[in-house]
């Protein structure tokens, strides 16, 4: 296949309609921009025969200039399955090739190659058997947090019971993605620890910081979560399982998802 | 923190096997996040999406993250694509294929 040249849909009916498609790039419309922070946005996409998803599982984009040179990024998907649409949520690298044309260029109609979805180790599904009564960890760097957002979502809209404590790793309070919506998650039972490593807004109590065992301790003295999820910076997840590690944790426990170099988060 | 280690790649970024799922899931027609990897080097397993991957080069490199050896190699060219697995011994889809 010659580069830049999209998969028409058709052409992978003979692989079934729903494990061979995942395999194929698809044109998706943007229909829908949502700030999401300081330098994030969300980006709500149409995009025709998606096959549907599981929370934790990512998609390619692919960006082609008109010169053919051509560009892939992966995105963790930003909201549970919904039909034909698809969300991402892009963070801002103001250095990079691809996030900002996803953050400040591209306008609504605007279609881009994406492929999807992508993954199955990194997902969280309600009613996982050998997840059980729980509870279950989230620890996010920065942009790490989408998909595990996307996994709370997931929790919330099955009415899931399993606990759930969701550790949040951030510079400062511009950083913040999803305020509102961690607000709610908090006031339906959600375990959500903010922890600022530089800038500590007012009336929070806990001291600017890096990440620390304190911040991932259960509750209840000796309990261990029976599932951790990290996501974000290289560096970030490394100190998150080092961390874990000496916490007790197996290492069959833990599943990570790294998005970018060591980050600052 | 694994700067030094992989010096000769500095300019690269270091993800682990989610990164590169898509372009692997592609070829084998199949989610490999999930598939158990036997490093030739060092013997130890691990699932694909554990282990070490460096994008941005001329293709993508996966590495043991126990020895760091090289497990797959795969790049894409104008002739076509190039996948090289001498690194590892086996690969066990579980999930169903
Ligand atoms: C499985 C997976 C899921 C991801 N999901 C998301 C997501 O939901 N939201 C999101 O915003 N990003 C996500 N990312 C990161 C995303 O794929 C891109 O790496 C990111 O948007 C930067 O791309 P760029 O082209 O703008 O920068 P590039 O041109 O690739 O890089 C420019 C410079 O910035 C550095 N850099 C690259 N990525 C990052 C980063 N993430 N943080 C800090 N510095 C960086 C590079 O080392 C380089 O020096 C995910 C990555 C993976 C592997
Ligand atoms: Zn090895």
């Amino acid at each position: 296949m010659k580069s830049g040249t999209p998969v028409t849909e058709d052409n992978d009916q003979r692989g079934g309609p729903t494990r061979g498609s995942t395999r194929l790039w698809r044109k998706g419309t943007l229909i829908g921009l949502h700030s999401q922070s300081q330098h994030s946005r969300t980006l709500d996409l149409k995009v025709p025969g998606w096959p549907g998803h599981r929370p934790g599982q990512h998609i390619d984009v692919r960006l082609t200039a008109p010169d053919g040179y051509s560009a892939q990024r992966s995105y963790s998907l930003a909201a549970p399955v919904d039909g034909n649409s698809v969300s991402i949520t892009v963070d801002l690298v103001p250095s990079g090739e691809v996030s900002p044309y996803l953050y400040a260029v591209m306008e609504i109609c605007d279609e881009l190659d994406i492929r999807g979805p992508i993954g199955g180790w990194f997902v969280w599904e309600p009613g996982e058997p050998e997840i059980g009564d729980g509870p279950v960890m989230l620890i996010a760097g920065g942009s790490g947090v989408v998909p595990l957002v996307t996994m709370l979502r997931a929790w919330r809209q099955t009415g899931d019971q399993t606990p759930v404590i969701l550790a949040y790793s951030l510079r400062g309070p511009d950083d913040l993605m999803y305020g509102r919506e961690l607000n709610e998650l908090r006031a339906v039972g959600v375990d959500i620890r903010l922890i600022y490593t530089r800038t500590v807004p007012d009336a929070h109590r806990r001291v600017a910081g890096r990440l620390g065992l304190d911040d991932i301790a259960i509750p209840a003295t000796g309990q261990r979560a029976e599932r951790v999820y990290v996501c974000g910076p290289a560096g970030f997840v490394d100190h998150a399982t080092a961390l874990l590690c000496a916490a007790g944790y197996p290492d069959a426990a833990i599943r990570t998802e790294r998005f970018g170099p060591s980050g600052a988060d | 923190m694994t700067s030094e280690r992989n010096a000769h790649t500095s300019d690269r970024m270091e993800l682990d096997g989610n990164a590169a799922a898509g372009d692997f899931s592609n070829i084998f027609a199949n989610d490999v996040t999930t598939v158990t990897i036997h490093c030739d080097g060092c013997g130890a397993e691990q699932l694909f999406a554990q282990a070490r991957v460096y994008l941005g080069g001329p293709g993508t490199v996966l590495r043991c993250r126990g020895c760091d050896a090289i497990l797959a190699r795969l790049a894409r060219t104008p002739r076509g694509t190039w996948l090289d697995l001498s690194g590892s011994r086996t690969w066990m889809f579980t999930a169903p294929v």
